[in-house]
C-alpha cells in the first residue's frame, strides 16, 4: 500500500480512519463527522451518509418546521424551505396478492399486501432520511407511525417538503436509502396498519 | 485584456449570459457543468463544457475539483456567476493560490460583507443609515433589552443570513413568546448558515426594497448605475424587478445612490456590487439592508437603462483596467422591468413543475430580451432552482415597459411544464402594480 494514497492520507492516517469506522460500526450511533485544518471525515452507517460535502449541511433545512409553509422558488438565494403538506401520495390497500409474508420485494417490485400501506413517491427528487447530516433518521424499521408524522424529505428544485405517513401503523420495511434519487410511485415504505 | 481564457462555474440563464459577453469580446469560454447540465444552452454556446461532477448542487460547490478544472482548462480567471460559490471568500482565495484570477472583488470584502452585522458596522461608519437595532443578541433576554430601546416590531435576523432562513418578525402581541422565537430562528440559521448568530433590527411594515448597482475598479474609481426597485416579492424572493425605481423622489433617488457609492468608496469596493436598501414608506427613510459581491440575477434592468454590460466590466475590471467611465458618462434611459419566469405550478401553491419542454417559443421585437438556459426539448433538472428564464423589456417609460411586458408574456409560449406566466400577467395588471405602488406586501393582495 502506498504511503500517501491520493496524496492526502498516509498510512497512520488510513489506520486511523479505520479504527473510526471499526469504533463507529460497534456504536450504537449512525454518523460521525470529524473536522481539522482543511480536513474533514464523515463516517455513517444504516443509511445515514453525507456524499455532498459541506454543502449538504447549507442546503438541507432544519427538522420539521410545523406550520405549513409553501412552495417557494430560490434563485439566487442558499435558502431553502420544508413544506409541511402531506405530500407522501400513498396507495390505497389492494386486495391480497398471490404473494405471501411481509417481505417486500426488492426496490422497483414492491407488492401491495393487505394491512400494509405502501408510501410511494409524489414526484421526482432527492430523498432525505433526516433532518441534517448527523440527525437521527425520522423514522426507524418497526417504529409506530401515526397519520401524518413525517417519514422524511423530498428536495425537488431547492424545495423541502414532508413525506409524511398516511396510515397509522408500524414501519415494516423501508425501501429507500438516504440521498437516493426518487421516481414518481416509487415505494418509499411499507407500513403495516394497526 | 490578459484573460483569454475563463472557466465558468455555475449554470443556467447566468452561464448564458456570461458566455455571451465573453463571445462578444473573444474571450474563450469553458463551462464547468454538473452531468444534468450538460444539454443546457451553456453548454451549447460555450466554446468548451467540462463534466466535472454528478448532478446535485455539491457538484458547483467543490472547490479542489473546480479550480483543478480550470488549471487543466488553461483558464486564467473563473467567474462564479450568483449563487453557488459567488459570496464564498474560499473560493476567491483557492483562485489566488492557484494563480487564477477571481471574476469578483476581494476575499475580504466577500467576507465582511457576508457577515451581516460586520457589514452593518462598515455602513454605520461611513454616515449610511442602517435601521435602529443590536449588535449579537446571544440570549432571549438581549433581545428584551433591546425592545425596550426600540420598541416593537422587531425582525430577529441571523448575522450568516440569506434568503428568509433564521428571520422572524416580532410584534407586541407576540411579547411572551420572544423566547421560543428567538431559539427557533437560532437554530434555524445554524442549520441553514453552520453559524448561528442573531441580531435585531426594528422591523418596518410599510417598506420597499431598493438597491442601487455599483462599479468599482482597482484605482478607488466607484460609479453607480441608478437603482432598480425588487418589492415585488413572494416569501423574500424576487418575482419582478424594475430599473428605475418608481414613485420616489428625485432627493431620495440622489440620496440612496449617494449612500451606496459612499460605502463602495469607503472600503474600496473592486467589481460589480449591489447595495441593498429598505425603503420605509411612512417615513420616507431608507436604510442599509445588505451588499451582495457578485452580479445580481435581476442586473439586466440596469443594463437596459444605462447600455452598460455588467459582465464586461467584471472582466474588464478582474483584469486589472480602469472604468471606462466616470459617473457624469452614465445617463439613464427609460424604465425596464424584469420577470422572473419559473417552473412552477401557482395555483398548486407554487409546486415546482421539473420535467421536459415541448414547446418553446420566445417572444420577441423592440425592448425585448430573454436570458435563459432552455431550449425546445430541455429537460428542466428537478436538482436546481426553478428560473427557467428572465424576460426583460425595455420602454420609454414605466407604463411603456409595463405593456411591452405584458405583451411579451403573452407571446412567450411554454408546453411541457407549467411556469409562472399566467400569476405574473395577473400582478402586473393590478392597479397597484401599474400605478407603482409597489411594496414588499405587494403580492399577498393578489394571492
Amino acid at each position: 500500500m502506498s504511503n500517501n494514497i491520493l496524496g492526502i492520507f498516509d498510512g497512520s492516517d488510513i489506520d486511523g480512519i479505520t479504527a473510526l469506522i471499526d469504533k463507529l460500526e460497534k456504536s450504537s450511533f449512525d454518523y460521525l463527522r470529524l473536522e481539522g485544518d482543511g480536513v474533514k471525515i464523515a463516517i455513517g452507517k444504516n443509511g445515514v451518509c453525507e456524499s455532498t460535502e459541506a454543502s449538504a449541511a447549507k442546503t438541507l433545512p432544519q427538522a420539521a418546521i410545523p406550520a405549513a409553509q409553501t412552495w417557494a422558488p430560490a434563485n439566487d438565494a442558499p435558502a431553502a424551505e420544508i413544506n409541511s403538506p402531506a405530500l407522501g401520495t400513498a396507495a390505497p390497500v389492494p386486495a391480497p396478492t398471490e404473494q405471501t409474508g411481509t417481505e417486500a420485494a426488492p426496490s422497483g417490485a414492491v407488492s401491495e399486501q393487505a394491512g400494509i400501506f405502501i408510501v410511494k413517491s409524489p414526484s421526482y427528487g432527492i430523498f432525505y432520511a433526516q433532518s441534517e447530516p448527523g440527525a437521527p433518521a425520522y423514522v426507524k424499521l418497526g417504529d409506530t407511525v401515526q397519520k401524518g408524522d413525517t417519514l422524511g424529505l423530498l428536495e425537488i428544485m431547492k424545495t423541502f417538503n414532508a413525506i409524511t405517513s398516511e396510515a397509522h401503523g408500524e414501519v415494516a420495511r423501508i425501501h429507500v436509502q438516504n440521498q437516493e434519487v426518487l421516481e414518481p410511485d416509487q415505494p418509499l415504505f411499507s407500513i403495516k396498519i394497526k | 485584456m490578459k484573460i483569454s481564457r475563463i472557466l465558468v462555474i455555475n449554470r443556467g440563464e447566468i452561464a448564458v449570459r456570461i458566455i455571451r459577453t465573453c463571445r462578444v469580446l473573444g474571450i474563450e469560454t469553458v463551462l464547468a457543468a454538473s452531468e444534468a447540465d450538460k444539454d443546457a444552452t451553456g453548454a451549447r454556446l460555450a466554446d468548451k463544457t467540462v463534466v466535472v461532477g454528478p448532478p446535485p448542487v455539491s457538484t458547483y460547490l467543490n472547490i479542489p475539483v473546480l479550480m483543478k478544472t480550470a488549471l487543466e482548462a488553461g483558464a486564467q480567471a473563473v467567474h462564479p456567476g450568483y449563487g453557488f460559490l459567488s459570496e464564498k471568500p474560499e473560493l476567491a482565495r483557492a483562485c489566488a493560490d492557484n494563480g487564477l484570477i477571481f471574476i469578483g472583488p476581494k476575499a475580504d470584502h466577500i467576507h465582511k460583507m457576508g457577515n451581516k452585522l460586520v457589514a452593518r458596522t462598515l455602513a454605520r461608519e461611513c454616515g449610511v443609515p442602517i435601521l435602529s437595532g443590536s449588535e449579537r443578541v446571544n440570549a432571549f433576554e438581549d433581545v428584551l433589552k433591546v425592545v425596550e430601546q426600540i420598541g416593537f416590531p422587531i425582525m430577529l435576523k441571523a448575522a450568516a443570513g440569506g434568503g428568509g432562513r433564521g428571520m422572524k418578525i416580532i410584534t407586541e402581541n407576540e411579547r411572551d413568546r420572544v423566547r421560543p422565537i428567538f431559539e427557533e430562528a437560532a437554530a434555524e440559521a445554524l442549520a441553514a448558515f453552520g453559524d448561528g448568530s442573531m441580531y435585531v433590527e426594528k422591523y418596518i411594515p410599510n417598506a420597499r426594497h431598493v438597491e442601487v448597482q455599483v462599479l468599482g475598479d482597482k484605482y478607488g474609481n466607484v460609479v453607480h448605475l441608478g437603482e432598480r426597485d425588487c418589492s415585488t416579492q413572494r416569501r423574500h424572493q424576487k418575482l419582478i424587478e424594475e430599473a428605475g425605481a418608481p414613485n420616489i423622489s428625485d432627493a431620495q433617488r440622489s440620496e440612496i445612490r449617494a449612500a451606496a457609492v459612499k460605502l463602495a468608496k469607503n472600503i474600496s469596493y473592486e467589481s460589480a456590487g449591489t447595495v441593498e436598501f429598505i425603503l420605509d414608506q411612512d417615513t420616507g427613510k431608507f436604510y442599509f439592508l445588505e451588499m451582495n459581491t457578485r452580479i445580481q440575477v435581476e442586473h439586466p434592468v440596469t443594463e437596459m437603462i444605462t447600455g452598460v454590460d455588467l459582465v464586461q466590466e467584471q472582466l474588464n475590471v478582474a483584469d486589472s483596467g480602469a472604468l471606462p467611465f466616470t459617473q457624469e458618462d452614465i445617463h439613464f434611459n427609460g424604465h425596464a422591468i424584469e420577470c422572473r419566469i419559473n417552473a412552477e405550478k401557482p395555483e398548486e401553491n407554487f409546486r415546482p413543475t421539473p420535467g421536459v419542454i415541448t414547446r418553446w417559443e420566445l417572444p420577441q421585437g423592440p425592448g425585448v430580451r430573454v436570458d435563459t438556459h432552455c431550449h425546445h426539448g430541455y429537460k428542466v433538472p428537478f436538482f436546481y432552482d426553478s428560473l427557467i428564464a428572465k424576460l426583460i423589456v425595455h420602454g420609454t417609460d414605466r407604463e411603456h415597459a409595463r405593456r411591452r411586458m405584458l405583451a411579451a408574456l403573452d407571446e412567450f409560449s411554454v408546453e411541457g411544464i407549467s411556469t409562472t406566466i399566467p400569476f405574473l400577467q395577473k400582478v402586473l395588471k393590478t392597479p397597484d402594480f401599474a400605478e407603482g405602488r409597489v411594496n414588499t406586501r405587494l403580492l399577498e393582495k393578489v394571492l
